[in-house]
């Protein structure tokens, strides 16, 4: 077995882990992501040249981004093993160090999850922005667009990065 | 000698564990181990046996020398490594909150060649329900059903920290006879740390004692 194939599999078990992983959690799982999500979206509502006079709406806009990244990874790096039980919140990776995978591997799933959450988010955060942009009487430049995947997709994915490097 | 499972030559820590006094570092570890037999590291606490476990089954190289397993050094492929080690511990982790056999489905799907028909055998074997919840286990059905879940993947090697502690001693007697048919059948070799004297006398057959992550001593268990 050539060491793709063999990569492949290893991150079709750890797919196949996680879906056992979220079977009991998917439901609440979702909803902060979600609730953030919305937020984010409204907020990316305002065209980027009232974004730009108002600072605290960046910074807010941020801290929405963060919680919405945090709150998608938070399911796969966390085991909420025990929320009934002894409130104990401990990583994933520590049930899997001893076993036959990969840490980079391990990441790698877990960044691809936050990716397709978030190029679908800057997708729809594009439309919005593009629409009330319009809607406002403004030109719709690509400074619209570079505004909406740095938020929604590019800095996301650094934070993911960094969760999961030190996570 | 012939079919030599674990090889250790001139292991040393590359940086001493923990501050001030209480660092230190393992020094100049060398042995052999054939296939088929128990081995025993047997120290004071801080010796260096949790230490001697964590450098093998780690997810770094924090050693010099070579550690081989089957002739192979075991971080040229750490994952081939872990694939053929089953290790048990009181510091392993797991799913608390849902049962052996679910545990075992979640996790066991990681290795090769994962019996779960095996794991259900040595439960059984091991008087612990498949269906309890890990969480809710006492520290002797937790170290029954780490075995049973190393068991079930077959591995070359068997690392046992600390394993016999809370088990009590009639179960002890069997585990050891457990041992012995998993060496028979699977061809694979055991190490296990441990304190308990009548163990090092009855049972191992190598044994290693440690004393400031050096050992003092290593050769064949003799009988006195």
């Amino acid at each position: 077995m050539d060491n793709k194939e063999r990569a492949r599999r290893e991150r079709e078990k750890i797919r196949e882990f996680d879906k056992e992983l979220f079977r009991y959690t998917g439901q609440v799982a979702w909803f902060l992501p979600g609730l953030f999500s919305f937020i984010v979206l409204v907020m990316t509502g305002i065209p980027l040249q009232a974004v730009i006079t108002d600072r605290g709406m960046a910074a807010t806009c941020v801290i929405m981004v963060t919680w919405v990244t945090y709150f998608v990874l938070q399911p796969y790096i966390n085991v909420t093993d025990s929320l009934m039980q002894r409130q104990k919140k401990s990583g994933t990776w520590s049930r899997l160090k001893f076993l036959p995978v990969s840490k980079g591997a391990y990441r790698r799933v877990r960044e691809g999850y936050l990716f397709r959450y978030l190029w679908k988010l800057a997708l729809a955060g594009c439309i919005i922005q593009c629409a009330m942009t319009a809607l406002d009487g403004g030109t719709v430049t690509v400074w619209n667009f570079l505004y909406v995947v740095c938020m929604l997709l590019v800095y996301p994915l650094c934070m993911g990065w960094l969760l999961l490097l030190t996570g | 000698m012939t079919n030599i499972l674990l090889q250790a030559k001139e292991v040393s820590s590359i940086k001493p564990r923990g501050f001030g006094k209480k660092a230190f570092r393992l020094q100049g570890i060398n042995f052999i181990l054939p296939n088929g037999y128990i081995m025993g590291i047997v120290g004071k606490n801080g010796a260096g046996k949790t230490t001697f476990f964590d450098y093998i089954c780690g997810e770094k190289k924090k050693y010099k020398g070579e550690f081989l397993l089957e002739g192979r050094e075991i971080f040229e492929d750490h994952l081939w490594t872990l694939d053929r080690i089953g290790f048990v511990s009181e510091k392993n982790e797991f799913m608390d909150l849902r049962t052996a056999a679910q545990n075992a489905q979640m996790l066991g799907g990681f290795y090769s060649d994962f019996d779960g028909e095996l794991f259900e055998n040595m439960m059984e074997r091991f008087c612990v329900s498949k269906s309890k919840t890990v969480g809710k286990m006492s520290r002797g059905e937790f170290f029954k059903f780490q075995i049973a879940f190393a068991a079930a993947h077959k591995p070359k090697l068997f690392l046992l920290d600390e394993a016999t502690a809370g088990m009590d001693p009639v179960f002890r007697q069997d585990f050891y006879g457990i041992l012995r048919d998993l060496i028979q059948n699977e061809s694979c070799s055991v190490i296990l740390s441990t304190h308990i004297e009548e163990e090092i006398e009855r049972q191992l057959d190598y044994v290693g004692v440690l004393e400031e992550g050096r050992f003092i001593s290593f050769g064949e268990n003799l009988p006195a």
